[in-house]
């Protein structure tokens, strides 16, 4: 694929893509470009840090609060969960209705009683519930 | 729906399903026995459409049971066998639709749970199939 790449101050900024079909590469570029610089607050310890979205292993729900488990620890995140599914796009899967995950970072998938599991790198686990079976397949290119 | 406490969500399914639940009922019985080989009291068809409707409520209804995400799959799947097979079992013995003798409930119980036991081995099957894939398609990426 061939790459042009032009400087211009006063040009609008932005990127397409000429691909011949959707593939591995295409959703990469996507991936990188709508991640750009989505940069999440997170709140531990009464401090505040900016949390990269590439970095963020699994964005959870626990007593009606939102956390982000990074390398770095669990973060409080002021922002809903649903708020983050919008802001972070492609890159997260909306697993149950209070987790969404990184795709990047899933190790692998399991099952238990019927169950469908997902394994993150970190060794965190979380299911993946019956009302988003179908939505993981697709998001994870199965039809 | 998705904003309905548990609660709620039991009720409203059961109650959308249990309205057919009679017409079912009805049509099964009018196919197995004759019109002419009934011989049914008001009473008795009273208390069959009443069981039919609970059954029906309590079947679609207990498929909540596998939307408390906080339930582990095993505890939402004993919950759904529990309350279906409560109400099958009092249902069949008020109507006199089964004996009240030990060895035939203890027959009809076998058989509930084998039969519960073959859908949930299905089950199994599927979501196994679908790991498969899913783990195939993260080795591909």
């Amino acid at each position: 694929m061939k790459i042009i790449t032009k400087i211009d101050e006063n040009a609008e900024e932005r990127i397409e893509i000429y691909s011949h079909k959707r593939d591995a590469l295409v959703e990469q570029i996507e991936e990188l470009v709508s991640n750009y610089g989505v940069n999440i607050n997170g709140f531990k310890d009464g401090e505040i840090a900016p949390l990269n979205a590439e970095g963020i292993y699994r964005i959870f729900v626990e007593s009606n609060k939102v956390f982000a488990s990074t390398d770095s620890g669990v973060y409080q995140i002021k922002n809903r969960l649903y708020q983050l599914e919008e802001m972070l796009g492609e890159q997260f899967i909306k697993v149950n209705q209070s987790s969404l995950v990184n795709k990047k970072q899933i190790k692998k998938f399991s099952s238990s009683w019927g169950s469908l599991i997902v394994e993150l790198k970190n060794g965190e686990t979380d299911y993946i519930s019956r009302r988003q079976q179908k939505y993981v397949m697709e998001r994870m290119g199965i039809k | 729906m998705k904003n309905l406490s548990y609660g709620k969500q039991f009720l409203l399914i059961g109650a959308c399903f249990a309205g057919l639940g009679p017409i079912v009922g009805g049509m099964i019985l009018w196919l197995i026995l004759s019109p002419a080989n009934l011989s049914l009291t008001g009473g008795q068809v009273f208390l069959a459409i009443v069981s039919t409707y609970i059954i029906a409520f309590v079947q679609a209804g207990s498929s909540v049971f596998h939307r408390i995400e906080h339930w582990s799959p095993l505890k939402a799947a004993l919950a759904q066998l529990l309350s279906i097979y409560a109400v099958y079992t009092a249902a069949y013995l008020v109507n006199s639709w089964m004996p009240l003798k030990w060895e035939v409930v203890a027959i009809y119980t076998a058989i509930f749970v084998l039969v519960y036991a073959i859908i949930w081995i299905v089950v199994s099957v599927i979501t196994k199939s679908v790991t498969k894939k899913l783990n195939k398609k993260i080795t591909e990426q």
